[in-house]
C-alpha cells in the first residue's frame, strides 16, 4: 500500500510541517503537533503564492528600474554628462533637464 | 580552540519544519527525531562549486569562474533497531523535512547546519560480514543548505 502524507501543524509554530507520512503522526502527535487541516494547507499554499508574487513584482520592478536607468545613463553620455556621478535617477535626471 | 572527537560530540536530528533555516527553534527541533544514536555512516552533505575554466588569449593561464553549485548523493547509514521503528516511519520514502546537523552538540549560539530534504529511499543494507545490520537513507536536497545556522 502506497504512503499517504500529510502536513502537520504546531499549535505554537506559524509553519507547516512535512509532508511527513500518515504512519508517522502519532510520533508527532506525541510531540504536540497534529494533522494540519484543509484550510491550514490552504492558506499555507495561498501564503507561498502570495509571497512569490511579490517577489515577482518586486523583481520586475527591478528590472523596470534598471532599464530606466539605462535610457537615463544613455541621454546623459549623450548631453556630455557623466552619469556614475549621480546615485539615483532624480538627480540625473535634473542634470539632464538643466541642459535643455 | 580545542580539537574534538565527533563521536559524542556531534548531533543529527530529522526535523518536520524549520519556518527560518537560519535559526530553527528549539521546539522546531523538539519535534523532530533524534538519528544520533542510530547513524552508523553518513555520506553527502557538502555544497559544492563546479568552477567554469575561463581560458583567454592574453595569458598561458587558464582562471576561473564560479559555476554550478551541488550537492553529491547524500546518504544516511543507520545501525537497525528490531525493537523500535520510529526512525523508519519518520524517514518513509517521500517525506519532507531538514536534517540538522550540530557539529558542536545542542549548546546555544553554536553552528548548525539546515538541510532542506525529501526522503528518496530507505533500505536495508544486506551484508553477511559479521557486523550489525543496517539500512540506508537517502536524501535528495530540495533546497540551499543553509551551512551558518545558530543553535537556539
Amino acid at each position: 500500500m502506497a504512503d499517504e502524507f500529510i502536513y502537520i501543524k504546531h499549535p505554537e509554530i506559524d509553519v507547516l510541517g512535512g509532508p511527513v507520512s500518515r504512519e508517522a503522526l502519532s510520533l508527532y502527535e506525541q510531540r504536540g503537533w497534529a494533522e494540519a487541516t484543509v484550510e491550514e494547507v490552504k492558506s499555507h499554499e495561498e501564503g507561498k503564492l502570495q509571497r512569490q508574487a511579490e517577489l515577482d513584482a518586486l523583481t520586475a520592478d527591478g528590472v523596470d528600474a534598471i532599464r530606466k536607468r539605462a535610457d537615463l545613463d544613455a541621454l546623459a553620455i549623450d548631453k556630455g554628462i557623466d552619469p556614475t556621478n549621480h546615485s539615483n535617477m532624480e538627480s540625473l535626471a535634473d542634470a539632464i533637464k538643466a541642459t535643455l | 580552540m580545542a580539537k574534538f572527537f565527533r563521536r559524542g560530540v556531534s548531533l543529527i536530528r530529522f526535523l518536520p519544519a524549520v519556518a527560518n533555516p537560519a535559526a530553527p527553534t528549539a521546539p522546531e527541533i523538539s519535534a523532530g527525531t533524534n538519528l544520533t544514536p542510530a547513524v552508523g555512516g553518513i555520506s553527502g552533505f557538502q555544497l559544492s562549486n563546479s568552477p567554469i575554466p575561463v581560458p583567454d588569449l592574453a595569458t598561458v593561464f587558464t582562471a576561473q569562474i564560479n559555476g554550478e553549485d551541488t550537492v553529491a548523493d547524500s546518504t544516511l547509514t543507520l545501525n537497525d533497531d528490531d525493537t523500535t521503528t520510529a526512525i523508519r516511519v519518520a524517514l518513509a520514502k517521500g517525506t519532507s523535512g531538514f536534517i540538522l546537523l550540530q557539529p558542536y552538540g545542542a549548546t546555544a549560539a553554536k553552528r548548525a547546519e539546515v538541510w532542506p530534504v525529501k526522503v528518496t529511499g530507505f533500505n536495508d543494507e544486506w551484508v553477511l560480514d559479521n557486523a550489525n545490520a543496517k539500512s540506508v537513507v537517502g536524501f535528495a536536497v530540495t533546497a540551499v543548505p543553509t551551512q551558518n545556522a545558530v543553535n537556539p
